[in-house]
């Protein structure tokens, strides 16, 4: 599937960032694992 | 149990029920038995995927998962926002576009009714299985600890489930989840609040939490590269990356769940909703289950949490309660330590404690193997049983009531999304494609609603002889994991590797499942070092994609462009 080949399947009248959203979805999860590893190293 | 309980459960379970099916008496039409008419909003949507996937095992295993073991289990999810991203940008838009009804359906338009058939079967035999030790699982705990009937605990939830998922469809299944989500978050809150509650007052929270962290609690991440560990934060990103892209991309009791929303938009975002909220919620439950062994430091555990009655000799009895006198004697003299900690205590002054609780837990496992020894029968692993006796012995009545509803919702929910999701693929994928040869859509509903029965009584059936096969659950609670690499690598080369044929997917799914089936045996009665199962779902897709590109390349290799163009003009 070569790139923006997507396109075709979105739909043209969402306007929705959804790069924003998947950009801060994955800051999320590298942000708690983070958390997560400070709190393991603290009990160590 | 007191009739107030009795009062909270049944109401609160009869009212979803009368609910999901009043509000879609006037469902006529197979679309909207199947997919809702696309009326979710992404609320709805989002909480119907959490409800789906989060069984009542989860509320039940989960906290006693990190009161024995701590809070590794959380690594297994950290593979879920990416796979939110990743469906959201490539399976969603192609479901919607295609309008399909399952995520099979666009299998047959990529490659031929083969793949499709083939697909959709792996699905069924997974699902099904899995349907009834969701019934089981749950009904075997509650019937141990309350002394309630199994068979008629696995009726109850059976009967229930399928009394508003045959009348109402996928809108009855995700209008239901939203309440009973609802449900089972309020109820979870309310019993941290009494875990924090019955830990005395001179301890306060963060002491807690030194306390449990000390005693090895605390351990959420492990960087450990070593694969037959579960769960890693390696294991996680990659196992659990594949696991729930299977999951959520292919397995039609989600893709059901997404497929019934308003717009693309609404799904996705339920999707987003799902991958931002999912780990929290897991910490959450594990958390409790920490706070739980905490309150157990306090007020002394019973030495074993499975109440299953053992007969035994008088002598046996007496060897036990010279057992019993040590673990008593074991509890306080680690309780009397722990009080006197001082104020800022240091990691050194938590030593004597640590050695008191490894005393305490080898004093459980000698009890546990003699009466295993006593009756083989017993079942020795009860870190299920450690949070619902908790409930029984700490919460007021009334709440008992209400927790024990969480965990029929969370069974119901759960087992409402597969049924629906198995009927609507034998509906689609088998009796429409196969048998049905007329466009009669009342016909196709009747058939609709008839499948959803079969599944129902199948799930019952399974769940009523689960307890003669130990080893059966143990497979069912693999079947996710030996089945959803093949079924993703034939997704993955769907979506990504346009120029495989049917031919080379449907033999190398095959292979791929056969593959995976030797790979678990030799895992099994093997004595070396085991591949955690996680690995079976990166196995099985990389397969499928090898061996399928493998048979195209070497059998009928892709024609260039120019060539297409050459034969054209021929």
């Amino acid at each position: 599937m070569g790139k923006g080949s997507m396109k075709e399947y979105n739909d043209p009248n969402d306007t929705t960032n959804w790069k924003a959203w998947y950009v801060a979805l994955a800051l999320v999860l590298a942000a708690q694992i983070v958390v997560f590893l400070i709190l393991t190293k603290s009990y160590e | 149990m007191g009739w107030l309980d009795w009062v909270v459960l049944l109401v609160t379970l009869f009212a979803i029920v009368a609910y999901g099916t009043w509000k879609t008496r006037k469902n006529n039409n197979l679309e909207g038995y199947l997919k809702g008419n696309n009326s979710e909003n992404w609320a709805t949507i989002g909480l119907s995927i959490m409800a789906t996937q989060a069984s009542a095992i989860t509320f039940l295993s989960t906290p006693g998962q990190a009161y024995e073991g701590g809070m590794s289990f959380v690594q297994f999810y950290f593979g879920l926002p990416i796979a939110m991203i990743l469906i959201s940008v490539f399976f969603l838009p192609i479901y919607y576009k295609l309008k399909v009804y399952t995520a099979y359906e666009y299998l047959e338009g990529r490659f031929d009714v083969r793949v499709r058939s083939y697909t959709a079967l792996l699905f069924l035999i997974s699902r099904g299985l899995a349907a009834g030790i969701t019934i089981y699982a749950p009904s075997i705990i509650l019937s141990t600890l309350l002394g309630w009937n199994l068979q008629l605990t696995c009726l109850m939830i059976g009967v229930l489930v399928i009394v508003y998922t045959v009348s109402g469809g996928s809108r009855a299944v995700s209008l239901t989840q939203k309440w009973q989500m609802a449900i089972i978050m309020g109820g979870m809150f309310l019993a941290f609040y009494y875990v924090i509650q019955s830990i005395p007052d001179s301890v306060n929270f963060s002491e807690g939490v030194d306390i449990a962290g000390s005693l090895g609690k605390m351990n959420i991440i492990d960087l450990d590269t070593d694969l037959s560990n579960r769960y890693t934060l390696l294991s996680g990103l990659t196992g659990g990356l594949f696991l729930f892209m299977s999951y959520f991309g292919t397995d039609q009791s989600q893709v059901q769940r997404y497929l019934g929303g308003k717009s693309l938009r609404e799904s996705r975002l339920g999707l987003m909703f799902n991958g931002l909220v999912k780990i929290p919620m897991q910490f959450f439950i594990l958390f409790i289950g920490v706070m739980v062994f905490v309150s157990f430091q306090f007020n002394k555990p019973p030495i074993v949490f499975n109440k299953h009655t053992v007969k035994m000799s008088a002598q046996e009895k007496q060897e036990l309660k010279g057992i019993e006198n040590a673990y008593d004697a074991n509890f306080e003299e680690k309780k009397s330590e722990i009080m006197n900690l001082p104020d800022n205590a240091q990691k050194s002054d938590y030593k004597k404690i640590q050695l008191l609780q490894e005393r305490q837990d080898e004093i459980r496992a000698d009890y546990k193997a003699k009466l295993y020894q006593i009756d083989p029968n017993y079942e020795s692993k009860d870190s299920d049983y450690i949070f619902l006796t908790f409930v029984l012995d700490f919460l007021p009545t009334g709440l008992i009531g209400l927790l024990l509803a969480v965990i029929f919702s969370a069974a119901m929910s759960s087992t409402a999304g597969e049924l629906n999701a198995l009927a609507s693929t034998t509906t689609m994928d088998f009796y429409k494609k196969f048998i049905s040869t007329s466009d009669d859509e009342r016909k196709d509903l009747r058939a609709g609603k008839w499948l959803t029965v079969m599944w129902g009584v199948f799930a019952i059936g399974i769940a009523l002889v689960a307890g003669l096969f130990e080893n059966l659950i143990q497979l069912v609670n693999l079947l996710g994991s030996l089945f959803y690499g093949t079924i993703l690598g034939i997704f993955l080369v769907a979506f990504f590797f346009k120029k495989i044929k049917a031919n080379a997917a449907f033999i190398a799914g095959l292979i791929a499942q056969a593959t995976v089936l030797i790979i678990h045996y030799i895992n099994v009665t093997s004595n070396e070092g085991k591949l955690g199962y996680l690995m079976y779902n990166v196995i099985g897709s990389a397969v499928v994609i090898l061996i399928a590109f493998i048979i195209q390349y070497t059998t009928d290799p892709p024609k260039s462009e120019k060539e297409i163009e050459i034969l054209d003009k021929l």
